[in-house]
């Protein structure tokens, strides 16, 4: 009989990424309700000594595999690890984060495990003993409630929206061996490219802060990449900018330019014609500055805010670093 | 009257001339059969009115003239000067070999008449020609080039017309009964040469003069079918085959199962009707300076393209003789047609606005050409601004170049009590609302408005709501042919479903390419732009325009109202309709409008070369002191509407629809 | 070189999305079903692949009948031949169970790179592939924006973007490469490679003829419509510096975004 709510955690360069906390507060709450034990899984090099923080957050157990295969991060290796851990334990609940390595990561595991996971959930809980999940589908105009009908019930969760409880344990450290078939190793990182820039392509963005006519000038786009910076976004602007000449064609984002859908989309004095909005109303959220009360962009807008941009926007970049820093 | 040796010699000289003028034009027919067939011989009645219609009042070249285009002035005395010598010369070879065969055989009035006229036609020619001369090589306007093609029929026609006065003088000087008094230039330099003491050598030198003359003439009459004045000729059966289909519509593609190729990359693909375009082509350039393209700066230069064509015709041809004849080629890298002759980017420059067809003398068809291009691009290569791509895929998708939720298209009606036709497919009218007036925030104002103009009217009408499809406009005119014809066939499916006769619709596009395209589908329909409609309303007294309207407005044609509907009148009509109305005109209005920048699916590409043609278009605007632009059509009233804030004029200028200024002057 | 692309259809991006009233799925009437677009930088990359090494290109797809037409869709842009699991069975099929099937039809032809896109734009799972390549056996490299092949065609290197920064990896043939926007500008189908297509071969086979049972291991219980989106919010505040600090707030506690 399966039992223990399991997460895998996520570390980078031997910092826990804070998924792994959400995970581990998500995880302690189901097992609480289910009254069982929660594990967690740190794969890494060197990482042994990270592996109490965790117990802060309401793990009782860590499995740990310290080694040099594991770091850093390959499909292949942590894969391997992690299944072979779970195989041996039998969890009935086992938790990744939806973080880019989570996602990698979890799909492999679900093959390894021949088991149903339930991906990028907003919600899980338990429901007759048993994991639901509630996760968002066709970019969330509806949403799903997820059943397993094998174990582990798989569910990975969506970043930054389960809190952090902490709620400390003992917390046991085990150590297990990974047992890494080399020749199974098939793919390995070769180069990390840190990237200081923000400089994401605007259409793989995940947050963009897009100016305008309103803008002025090309000056006032410092203030721009400022905010952008401090949330890691990347510029763009609209048609009327780029014809401007104060941005680059690459920036132009509309239906001439760029089709963009990122998670957040901060339009600073752009009154938001059809032109623009056909390339960026898939946009998850949407926030216009503008003076005009009237701007076409507010009827799009999640979140708005009628006032001058070049008082709106160092404010907004000094809360979100305040809010960052915590 | 010749002597036999004369005679033998005239002979020989007119043989020479035959000879070479059969060669040639035969070598250019074969050239033509080298084109696509296409039936240009229906309606021989009308065509041939048409074609007199222009070319003997000289329509063709004076049309514009009261807009400034005065050189068409030039153009007809040089015509009427000109065909007059050309009588002269059939009685001058005529009486070189029989003496009773000229003028004088019709009478002595006649005769006086034909050689006074002659005279003063030489010298309205000979005026005419320094004109042309001082106005290409002195003032020279832009939309002329300096060619010595043009620099050697100005020479040859000038001494032609010399040698006929020398010819004239000294022959009136050694004859002792003169032919005639009345040729006055020619009296009077008799009555110099007299003065100088030539009246010896006059018979002689008249002989003389009289060769040189013929020499001169048979010899041009062979330079004419090898040079660019081929179009003397050529231009009167291009106005004759001239197309009747409707103005601006496009052939479409039939076959589109079957066919291997679609659209037109090599010279040969297209009409020999096509390439007849190319011989009448006069270099006269009045298309380029009329192409919103080329006055913005962009690369496309209609004329260069007309004429790159027909180069590469000339230098094609004996490559493509040969093969039509089935003799082996060797594989020659030949110029490319698209890429080489005419670049990609001429072709996507192109605004469908046909200005260059409305102003050409001779009836050639640049806009087909673009877009048949463009089909080839399209449909074989794949090759297109990415933009477009983007805008393709929304109209596959959701019916609309933005790719809005095909299913809010009727959203912008949820609150005025419209009903679609599943609810009541009874209703006179089908007011098709169109992509712009249906998801575009600015157009549903204007889709509003009209929609409440209709129903204070009383009109019985109603609206498709999420049946309607964007109208395939955007796809047709970007080359894209399937895409269009799937948009328009079910289109035509759904308003053929509800039976629907008549149509009003908001926006020109949908207007022309329904009235015009359509019926190629089997879709038949009483189509209506709602400027026409709207008139037809103050016309029967349906509706009032009672509130006096402040300010100047300007009314601006969009091309696919104007130029290729002809709807000039209406728009204008209701305006002036409104009380206190003060309405300007920009310096380009009616036939000479200037394009907002948007036709042609340019909507959707980018436009980074040059001036932005709808900041051009403002600034005309903005000339007038006009504080409302008036405009019938979306998306003019987008682009303008973008040039306003261009011009950073938002706060003293604005551009409204006719709809939306009527509705204000309804005041309801 | 044997490359495989997996396609599924999905609705537009645009389509309105309505569950239908029992919660047991969502309303399909009025969809316009569209080849999902991720998968469709996974064709592009194949194609260019085969343009380059040579080969073939099999599109490889799972679903109703309607499916046959985005296999079409990729058979027009330039894909060779086609496969199309078509099994009732296999409605509402999870994750597993597709990769299953389509692993199922992969092994029974030659593979040396298999395509698919990162995630598809209907459930957002983003499984398939990986799980696909674990069952199959071989590498994955998945949310790629780069893919450069070598030239003697047995690795692969690829970029690919993580929390700020960028990977770049390296993984040996056959594998299994998910496509992330950036990879590459799909190219729109000309007339005759969509005539051309309606005459390609597409194999179509079931469950049973794949040798695949189905059991499905997670399954959506119950569709439900999101809450609705409340209007747009205007942020207010006494000054510029209250205005930001409660937006910051918004997007972080109410969006949770940031």
């Amino acid at each position: 009989m399966a039992k223990g709510v399991w997460i895998v955690t996520e570390q980078r360069d031997g910092v826990l990424r804070k998924i792994s906390f959400e995970l581990a507060s998500t995880a302690r709450k189901l097992a609480d309700q289910l009254g069982e034990e929660v594990c967690a899984i740190l794969l890494g090099s060197g990482i042994e000594g990270i592996a109490g923080e965790l117990s802060k957050y309401g793990v009782d157990k860590v499995y740990v595999a310290d080694n040099a295969a594991l770091e850093p991060y390959t499909t292949d290796a942590h894969a391997m690890a992690a299944a072979k851990v779970v195989k041996e334990n039998d969890p009935s609940i086992l938790l990744l984060g939806a973080s880019i390595q989570g996602k990698d990561l979890s799909g492999r595991l679900v093959g390894k495990l021949a088991t149903g996971m339930a991906a990028d959930c907003t919600d899980v809980k338990i429901a007759d003993s048993k994991l639901l999940a509630t996760r968002p589908m066709y970019a969330g105009k509806c949403y799903g409630e997820i059943v397993f009908s094998s174990t582990p019930q798989m569910a990975s969760l969506r970043p930054n929206v389960f809190p952090i409880v902490e709620n400390p344990k003992a917390g046991t450290v085990v150590k297990f061996d990974p047992a890494l078939d080399p020749s199974q190793l098939k793919t390995k990182v070769l180069e990390v490219q840190k990237d200081t820039s923000g400089k994401v392509d605007l259409t793989e963005a995940n947050f963009i802060v897009s100016g305008g006519r309103g803008m002025k000038g090309p000056e006032g786009y410092q203030i721009i990449e400022g905010l952008a910076d401090v949330i890691g976004a990347t510029v763009g602007a609209s048609r009327a900018a780029v014809d401007a000449g104060w941005r680059p064609l690459s920036d132009q984002v509309g239906q001439t330019g760029k089709v963009v859908s990122p998670n957040l989309y901060i339009a600073c004095g752009i009154s938001g014609a059809i032109q623009h909005l056909a390339g960026m109303s898939s946009s998850k959220y949407i926030v216009a500055v503008n003076k005009d009360p009237e701007a076409p962009i507010f009827a799009k807008a999640d979140y708005g805010v009628v006032d001058d941009l070049f008082k709106i926007i160092p404010e907004l970049t000094e809360a979100c670093k305040k809010l960052l820093a915590e | 009257m010749l002597t036999i040796a004369g005679k033998i010699f005239l002979l020989l000289l007119i043989g020479i001339t035959v000879v070479a003028f059969s060669r040639r034009a035969k070598f250019l027919i074969a050239l033509l059969k080298l084109g696509k067939a296409e039936d240009r011989s229906d309606q021989v009645g009308k065509r041939l009115k048409f074609a007199l219609g222009q070319v003997l009042p000289q329509r063709c070249v004076l049309k514009h003239v009261a807009k400034g285009d005065f050189a068409g002035i030039g153009h007809m005395l040089l015509f009427y000067g000109f065909s007059l010598f050309v009588i002269s010369y059939g009685f001058h070879i005529a009486e070189g070999f029989y003496e009773k065969l000229s003028p004088a055989l019709f009478g002595r009035t006649f005769n006086n008449l034909f050689f006074l006229l002659l005279d003063i036609a030489g010298t309205i020619v000979i005026t005419s020609i320094v004109w042309a001369a001082i106005r290409r090589y002195v003032i020279r306007p832009p939309r002329l080039k300096l060619s010595m093609e043009a620099g050697i029929i100005l020479i040859v026609v000038f001494s032609l017309m010399v040698l006929n006065f020398l010819m004239e003088g000294f022959r009136l000087l050694s004859e002792e009964t003169p032919f005639t008094a009345w040729a006055f230039v020619g009296m009077a330099l008799a009555n110099l040469f007299l003065k100088m003491g030539l009246q010896d050598k006059a018979f002689v030198l008249s002989q003389f003069f009289w060769w040189a003359h013929m020499t001169v003439i048979l010899g041009f009459g062979i330079y004419i079918l090898y040079s660019k004045h081929l179009h003397i000729l050529a231009s009167h059966f291009n106005l004759f085959f001239h197309s009747t289909s409707p103005k601006g519509s496009l052939q479409q593609i039939t076959d589109m199962e079957e066919a291997e190729s679609f659209g037109i990359s090599k010279i040969t693909e297209f009409s020999w009707k096509h390439l007849l375009d190319l011989y009448a082509c006069t270099e006269c350039g009045r298309c380029t300076d009329n192409c919103p393209a080329s006055n913005s700066g962009k690369r496309l230069k209609p004329e260069e393209v007309i004429q790159n064509l027909k180069k590469h015709l000339f230098a094609s041809a004996n490559h493509l003789l040969a093969e039509k004849a089935g003799e082996k080629q060797e594989e020659t890298e030949g110029q490319a047609m698209i890429g080489e002759v005419v670049t990609e980017e001429e072709i996507w420059d192109c605004t469908n606005c046909m200005a260059c067809m409305e102003i050409c003398p001779v009836a050639i068809e640049h806009v087909n050409k673009i877009d048949d291009m463009r089909r080839y691009l399209v449909l074989m290569e794949s090759k297109f601004p990415s933009a477009l791509q983007t805008a393709f895929r929304n109209m596959e998708n959701n019916s609309n170049p933005w790719g809005i939720g095909a299913h809010t298209r009727a959203d912008w009606a949820k609150d005025l009590g419209i009903k679609t036709l599943t609810e009541d497919p009874n209703v006179e009218y089908l007011f098709y609302v169109g992509c712009a007036g249906s998801f575009d925030d600015r157009g549903k104002k204007v889709s509003v408005a009209f929609a409440n103009i209709l129903k204070t009217a009383g009109v019985s009408f109603g609206i498709l709501g999420s049946e309607e499809g964007c109208c395939g406009d955007s796809a047709m005119r970007g080359g894209n042919e399937y895409l269009y014809q799937i948009i328009a066939q079910a289109n035509i499916e759904t308003m053929n479903g509800y039976g629907v006769k008549k149509i009003i619709t908001t926006c020109p596009h949908g207007y022309n390419i329904i009235k015009k395209d359509y019926p190629q589908f089997g879709g038949k329909y009483e189509v209506y732009h709602h400027t026409e409609f709207i008139a037809d309303l103050i016309d029967q007294d349906k509706i009032k325009l009672k509130k006096p309207l402040e300010g100047l407005f300007t009314y601006h044609d969009s091309c696919f109202l104007g130029r290729y509907n002809d709807i000039y009148d209406q728009p204008r009509k209701i305006l002036q309709a409104i009380p206190g109305m003060k309405l300007t005109e920009m310096e380009r209005n009616h036939a000479r409008s200037f394009c907002c920048g948007a036709g042609g699916a340019r909507m959707w590409m980018e436009e980074d070369v040059g001036e932005r043609i709808n900041d051009m278009r403002t600034d005309q605007a903005i000339a007038t002191k006009a504080d409302t632009i008036a405009v019938g059509c979306p998306f003019c009233l987008t682009m303008l509407t973008d040039g306003i804030k261009d011009r950073k004029r938002e706060e003293t200028m604005t551009s409204l629809d006719i709809a939306e200024i009527v509705w204000k002057a309804m005041d309801m | 070189m044997n490359i495989v692309a997996c396609v599924k259809q999905v609705p537009d991006t645009e389509a309105q999305i309505k569950v239908k009233p029992d919660g047991s799925g969502i309303d399909e009437s009025g969809i316009k079903w569209v080849m999902n677009p991720y998968d469709e930088y996974g064709v592009e990359e194949a194609l260019r692949l085969k343009e380059k090494f040579g080969g073939e290109v099999t599109v490889v797809s799972l679903g109703p009948a309607r499916v046959m037409e985005t296999t079409r869709t990729a058979l027009a842009m330039g894909s060779d031949k086609g496969i199309h699991i078509c099994d009732p069975a296999l409605d509402g099929a999870d994750a597993y169970t597709t990769a299953a099937a389509l692993a199922a039809a992969i092994a029974g032809i030659p593979h040396d790179i298999i395509f698919c896109g990162q995630r598809a734009i209907d459930d957002d799972s983003g499984q398939v592939g990986p799980i696909l390549a674990e069952l199959l056996g071989i590498p994955q490299l998945t949310v790629v924006t780069k893919a450069d092949l070598d030239v003697d065609g047995k690795t692969i290197k690829a970029i690919r973007p993580i929390e700020g920064a960028q990977l770049l990896i390296e993984g040996t043939l056959p594998c299994v490469v998910t496509a992330q926007k950036g990879l590459n500008e799909p190219r729109y189908a000309s007339l005759p490679g969509i005539m051309k297509a309606k005459k390609k071969p597409v194999d179509t086979k079931d469950a049973a003829a794949l040798g695949v049972t189905v059991a499905v291991k997670a399954k959506v219980a119950r569709f439900i419509p999101p809450p609705a989106r409340a209007a747009g919010k205007i942020v207010g505040g006494d000054d510029p510096a209250t205005k930001a600090a409660e937006l910051a707030r918004l997007l972080r506690e109410e969006a949770k975004v940031i």
